[in-house]
């Protein structure tokens, strides 16, 4: 097992690999190269969702397939990062959603915290494992919202684009995340 | 756009001096080793699967269906309605058949990383492949591509975010 940093930058920018693309000569590269670009940077968005590691591929290879079977009918309109994680957020939420209500009919006693313990998601050093279960404490979306504009150092315009929802609220969601890990710290 | 690091550094200091030393060693673990090298792999197999079930005769030689597809055709016109699932249900019992022998599980095979078998796969067969052929071996699910989970105007359309302000 391999201890992930958050965040990685793409090599190639996004209209280079349209072109790639879209010409039947180089798609298996441009394919390639759109994973190689998204790849782990959509990994760490989804697992922050998603909290396991099996979850987050499944919803990782769900979230790519439909990227492959619709970016031809994509038209640039937004930007194919926005495209992209807005169909990854999307899946992620659509995965919870499943899961919680798979969760409600098998077992009611299987907390989220306890799964992401058991799938080895925290570390043992204990200043990182507090930050960690700081982070796991937040609402769901709170949580996408702090990984985005932290973590990934997304623009608000960007993170609204992506949930579709307004900056202002986006930036009081965030200052609200920082305030709840800041007493969940606390608290400890 | 990304934001410069140093901003989103200041913005969280200025809310909460205390914890961005902290939030730098925050750690994504459980991965494991060589994940995303095999998955690319994966993906990008399936990025040309799901491609080619878009264009799946592209590729295919001309006449390489020859007589046969002919003749199945000509039948189709002159059967009765009820005549076609056998054709379908044969041809299924066939596909799936074919695919169990291919899959069945050596001691070789067990060892394996589905990853790889999948990989390996494509490389022998994928211009008889579809992804639907994946989902009858057991190697993704059918929601992957599921057309009904995924409207055409995904472009636009928007993320169900009703219990959103349940999390501002």
């Amino acid at each position: 097992m391999t201890t992930q940093i958050l965040q990685t930058k793409p090599s190639i920018d996004d209209r280079s690999l349209l072109a790639l693309i879209r010409n039947v000569q180089t798609r298996e590269e441009g394919f390639r190269l759109l994973i190689r670009a998204y790849q782990v940077r959509l990994y760490n968005h989804v697992r922050t969702i998603v909290g396991s590691h099996d979850d987050t591929d499944d919803v990782l290879q769900n979230t790519f397939v439909k990227i492959f079977r619709n970016i031809e009918k994509f038209e640039e309109k937004s930007s194919l990062f926005t495209w992209i994680y807005r169909i990854a957020t999307r899946e992620s939420l659509n995965h919870l959603q499943s899961r919680k209500s798979h969760l409600s009919i098998e077992s009611d006693l299987i907390s989220p915290v306890s799964e992401k313990h058991a799938d080895g998601y925290f570390d043992e050093e204990t200043a990182v494992n507090r930050i960690n279960e700081a982070i796991e404490s937040l609402p769901e979306k709170q949580k996408m919202v702090f990984h985005l504009r932290y973590y990934e150092a997304l623009s608000y315009q960007d993170i609204a684009d992506i949930t579709e929802t307004s900056v202002g609220a986006l930036k009081a969601s965030y200052h609200h995340a920082v305030k709840k890990i800041e007493s969940f710290l606390r608290e400890q | 756009m990304n934001t410069p690091r140093y901003e989103v550094e200041e913005e969280i200091k200025e809310i909460s001096p205390g914890i961005s030393e902290m939030l730098k060693q925050r750690r994504i673990k459980g991965i494991p080793e060589g994940y995303f090298e095999t998955n690319e792999n994966l993906l990008t197999a399936l990025a040309l699967l799901s491609v080619k079930k878009e264009h799946k005769y592209d590729d295919i030689p001309a006449g390489y269906f020859g007589k046969t597809e002919n003749k199945v055709i000509s039948k189709s016109v002159h059967k009765k309605n009820w005549v076609q699932p056998m054709y379908w249900m044969a041809a299924a019992s066939m596909v799936m058949l074919l695919t169990a022998l291919v899959f069945w599980p050596t001691t070789e095979d067990i060892n394996t990383d589905e990853n790889e078998m999948v990989w390996l796969y494509l490389e022998e067969q994928s211009h008889t492949l579809d992804l639907d052929d994946l989902v009858n071996a057991g190697l993704i699910t059918e929601e992957s591509f599921s057309e009904d989970e995924f409207p055409e105007d995904i472009l636009y359309d928007s993320i169900d975010l009703s219990d959103w302000e349940d999390d501002l």
